[in-house]
């Protein structure tokens, strides 16, 4: 019994709602085959199209650059490591991969550097290399495809959507609908699937082109990756129909097409452009950045504190065995040759102690910067929720972090930064590597100094000896130089830890920014509530 | 034509769009005015700062001349407590105005004397911000007061043919171009007034939040600025009045306009950009880097190698032989200095070379022509950092003018400049060390730099405006069916 009454009941409704469906598929159809005929829709495709290819060569150009960039640093850190002949010397240079969807969204790609030092004396709390470029090209920012799509389709879906009812109305058509006893609900639904499978195909469009475009120029197909791409399609689909829904509820809102669009077009300059812009000044005002002189005074002090401290330590040791012999101390490590076995054994003794004292104060300089990072970081907070009233915002933060492009990603290279030199000094105290005479210098143990000693001179000329010192300085180090070009002296670096980096798995960018897709469907859905209430009682008669 | 002009501002002021219009142009000066307030007095106070450390380490290196001359290096400084030196430039007072890149931080520079001197990171801004232009005047109109133009002027005409009022007003014995010129001096007026009560909002909040006290050179600046904004909007009301004539409603003039807005204020300039940087390359810092490292390695090894350039610890000994080994040291420094200030050279011309491609780009929209022009006016920007540099390197040349004249006058020094123990040790009085000091442009420079962009602009207003003229002399009186 039960069974045939619920089976006649749905067949009914299937037929209703099967009816239903085909009005609505008919309205969308027919408000897509306008909306792609309309003048409007055809200029601001056109435009965009054309700025989307320019768009893209430039992110192709400076993905060129980048990855230039990128091998360059590759060949650097290797040349490197293959030159040092001390412990001390070996400083890995870790290198950033360069994210390849910052063709279609360069966020902080391009903006910060690519370059970490692994060493014992800093722990890697911002890339060294951030590049200034040309500096008077960098304040117009990031115009990539995602912005033109951004600024020019949010337009397109409020110029599709601003007259799709009060327009209807002042044409008399939207009357001749409710006549033919079309369902609201159906017309609205329609109205919306219209204008959202325009919009749809222009992204489409868009993307295609700047997709054809990257892959015309020298890209591999199956080098990009194409679940990112997707994912970010969607994020923009989503921006969209927010904006499409806007549009709307302002149709619905008003009886006149002109003002729609007045007020369609001052809210678009609104969100696209004055919130994004007044969000991080109003935040710049409120919560001041701290300065890099300030900045980089507090380390210079940090760093004469190191010395000074080093200073003492030496003193402490007392007057170091004087004995010939060559130091060159470049910007990282040391390198001694020719000298006494006294003097070596001094010198050891306060690099050892010096590297000790280096570790803390790495810890120390870190601090300093994680702080002056963390007001920063507090002040992008703070502008990012002044700027989040507008959807711009949202859908940038989820296309920066979908295309790896976020800070974000960033910050896990840093991270896996310094877990690699944690490991790297782990490998260091493993094989007591400070306090053996590899960190100072590449002679081999036990040798003897060459040079005469300080008691056996004055039997010749003091010219005479000068000379012949000099003589003999030429040729040993001339050995020496021969010996590391044959890789006698090679140290075993193949034994260090190698730092195998992978980029931030799309998951977990996607977990990242689970708020912002969030905000965004209840932009969608609070617009479309809202519209859809007041589009029921909506008056069709014209006053 | 009076009445029409009167009416005409009646109508719009009354009109809910000039609300809107006020209220977002006004909260957007008041912004300026409170960011610009506060970066000002950040900066200045980094400027004093900068000065003060400055003059302190003048005074302690004053002790004797070598200091002065070998204490502000850190490159290939003798004494192992060398540091550059930091010079800045003061932030410009009329930072709301025209803030460029000064608004993130100061023209500085890092001055290894007697090496080179780089442009140095003297920024407030936040690397953790997303990019966005300063919300300076100049902003607020080449985007905002443009965009406002359009919506106050968009239906001047086709809105009165629309309503069937257009021959009523047609009716009255006044000839059309009249009609055009009222409606057309209505709107630049309202947008006059508009500019100016945000000018004196942002100009006031700018003052109390610790803004420059502002001088008479300064307020002329902003006078002539807001003179070229009127005339910067006044194309894009000439714009309306065209397409407004021709246009069949009011809803398809305000989309054409709003594509030409978009297209002269974001299209054209940030495509160009972006073409620009696809099409003029120029040196990157690694290779600068990698070039530069590349020549020391080289060097250095060669003058291991030959062993013939040291400092030798006793003078007296060195004077034996003539300095010789301590000339070839001074003289291998030299070498290797002049290396790394070619390659440096290089990079800074061809940013330069790119700045000027895109300079010309950027022409040719009234929008380029309007940021190009308010930035040359207000002498900030590329051609201030110039300046900046170029007064870096002219102190330079005079700072090591002094050194070497000194030096000159000690009998007792074995004259090696730049060596350490082998230069005059005797002091100096501080107040002869001549100090850096950086002057701005003055109202006369600035506007031989800015004029060629306000001409251009001008041209554009008198051909856009003699289009609409003859656009409303054609136009129909009433909707055509």
């Amino acid at each position: 019994m039960m069974s045939a009454e619920t089976k006649e009941r749905p067949s009914s409704m299937e037929a209703q709602t099967a009816g239903r469906l085909s009005v609505v598929c008919a309205i969308a159809w027919r408000e897509l085959r306008e909306h792609v005929m309309s003048a409007r829709l055809l200029m601001i495709v056109a435009t965009t199209l054309v700025l989307v290819v320019l768009s893209t060569l430039a992110g192709i150009f400076n993905y060129r650059v980048q990855a230039e960039q990128y091998q360059l640093a590759l060949a650097r850190s290797e040349q490197k490591l293959r030159e040092a002949v001390t412990w001390s010397e070996v400083q890995p240079m870790l290198v950033r991969p360069v994210a390849p969807l910052m063709v279609l969204n360069s966020g902080f790609e391009a903006r910060e550097g690519r370059i970490v030092l692994a060493s014992h004396s800093q722990i890697p709390a911002a890339t060294q290399d951030a590049s200034t470029g040309s500096p008077y090209l960098a304040r117009f920012g990031g115009f990539d495809v995602t912005t033109v799509l951004v600024y020019l389709l949010g337009l397109l879906a409020v110029l599709l959507s601003f007259d799709a009812i009060s327009g209807e109305k002042e044409s008399g058509r939207l009357a001749l609908s409710f006549s033919n006893a079309l369902p609201r609900s159906a017309i609205f639904l329609g109205k919306y699937l219209g204008g959202m499978a325009a919009l749809a195909l222009s992204l489409a469009l868009s993307t295609a082109t700047a997709l054809i475009v990257w892959l015309a120029g020298g890209t591999r197909f199956s080098s990009v990756p194409w679940p990112r791409v997707c994912l970010w399609f969607s994020s923009l689909l989503l921006y969209l129909s927010a904006m499409f829904l806007i549009g709307l509820l302002i149709s619905v809102l008003t009886h006149r097409a002109a003002v729609s669009l007045l007020v369609g077009m001052v809210t678009w300059f609104v969100l696209v452009i004055f919130i994004p812009a007044a969000g991080p000044s109003a935040a710049s005002t409120l919560a001041r950045s701290p300065s890099s002189f300030v900045l980089n005074n507090e380390m210079a002090k940090l760093d004469r504190e190191l010395e000074e401290k080093a200073d003492e330590m030496s003193r402490s040791l007392g007057p170091p065995p004087q004995s010939e012999g060559l130091t060159i101390s470049l910007e990282q490590g040391v390198r001694m040759n020719f000298y006494s076995p006294e003097t070596y054994e001094w010198s050891l003794k306060y690099f050892a102690a010096r590297a000790r004292l280096e570790r803390e104060y790495a810890a120390r300089v870190y601090d300093t910067l994680k702080e002056f990072q963390d007001r920063n970081r507090e002040q992008a907070e703070l502008a990012f929720k002044f700027s989040s009233l507008s959807p711009v915002a949202h859908v940038e933060r989820v296309s920066n972090e979908l295309t790896g492009t976020s800070r974000d990603d960033v910050n896990h290279f840093l991270e896996a930064a310094r877990e690699y030199r944690q490991s790297l000094i782990d490998f260091y105290d493993r094989n007591n590597l400070t306090t053996s005479l590899r960190w100072i210098t590449d002679d081999p143990p036990g040798a003897e100094s060459p040079f005469p000693k300080e008691e056996d001179l004055g039997k010749k000329g003091a010219d005479e000896e000068r000379r012949e010192e000099l003589e003999l300085g030429r040729a040993l180090y001339a050995q020496v130089l021969a010996e590391r070009k044959s890789g006698v002296r090679a140290l075993p670096i193949g034994d260090i830890p190698r730092f195998d980096y992978a980029p931030q798995p799309v998951s977990r960018a996607l977990g990242r920014v689970t708020t912002s897709i969030a905000a965004l469907v209840i932009i969608n859905l609070f617009c479309a509530a809202i519209a859809f209430i007041r589009f029921r009682h909506y008056d069709v008669r014209l006053n | 034509m009076l009445a029409i002009y009167w009416r005409e501002i009646r109508e719009l002021s009354r009109s809910l769009r000039f609300l809107i219009a006020l209220c977002l142009f006004l909260s957007g000066m008041a912004i300026n005015g409170f960011v610009m307030g506060v970066a000002y007095q950040g900066l200045s106070q980094m400027h004093r700062q900068i000065e003060a450390q400055g003059e302190e380490r003048v005074r302690q290196a004053a002790a004797s001349l070598e200091q002065l001359a070998i204490n502000f290096n850190e490159v290939f400084g003798a004494s192992e407590r060398g540091q550059a030196l930091i010079l800045s430039a003061p932030p410009p007072k009329t930072l709301p105005l025209v803030a460029g890149t000064e608004a993130g931080g100061l023209h500085g520079a890092e001055w290894n004397f007697p090496n080179v001197a780089q442009p140095a990171d003297l920024g407030v801004w936040n690397p953790e911000l997303p990019a966005r232009p300063a919300p300076d005047w100049e902003f607020m109109v080449r985007i905002l007061l443009s965009f406002i133009a359009i919506i106050l002027s968009y239906d001047l005409v086709v809105g009165e043919r629309e309503r069937g009022t257009l021959a009523l007003t047609l009716a009255s014995p006044v000839p059309r171009r009249r009609v055009l010129c009222a409606k057309f001096l209505a709107v630049v007026t309202l947008l006059g007034c508009l500019l100016a009560a945000g000018a004196v909002l942002s100009t006031l909040i700018y003052l109390v939040r610790g803004g420059g006290p502002l001088v008479a050179v300064d307020y002329a600046r902003m006078g002539l600025f807001v003179a070229g904004a009127i005339l910067y909007s006044a194309v894009f009301v000439a714009a309306s009045l065209l397409v407004s004539s021709r246009a069949r409603s009011s809803v398809s003039s305000l989309t054409v306009l709003l594509i030409l807005w978009l297209a002269a204020t974001v299209v054209i300039p940030e495509g160009g950009t972006a073409a620009v940087q696809g099409s003029v390359r120029t040196v990157s810092d690694i290779q600068v880097e990698q070039r530069v490292i590349n020549q020391l390695e080289g060097q250095v090894n060669e003058m291991i190698g030959e062993m013939d350039a040291f400092v030798r610890p006793d003078v007296a000994e060195a004077r034996k032989d003539g300095f010789s080994s301590e000339q070839n040291y001074a003289r291998r420094i030299n070498q290797m200095i002049a290396s790394i200030k070619t390659t440096l050279d290089e990079q800074r011309a061809s940013h330069r070379r790119q700045a000027g491609v895109l300079q010309n780009v950027l022409r040719l929209t009234p929008s380029g022509l309007f940021q190009l022009g308010s930035e040359r006016l207000a002498g900030v920007g590329e051609i201030r950092e110039q300046r900046f540099l170029e007064a870096v390197d002219r102190w330079s040349d005079q700072y090591a003018g002094f050194i070497k004249e000194q030096d000159r006058l000690d009998p007792s020094s074995p004259h090696i400049l730049y060596v350490q123990n082998f230069m005059s040790q005797r002091p100096v009085d501080q107040a002869t060390v001549p100090r850096f000091r950086f002057e701005e442009f003055t109202l006369f420079e600035s506007l031989k730099n800015a004029g060629l962009d306000w001409l251009l602009l001008m041209l554009e207003l008198a051909v856009t405006l003699a289009f609409s003229f003859i656009a409303f002399e054609r136009a129909p009186v009433s909707e055509t069916v």
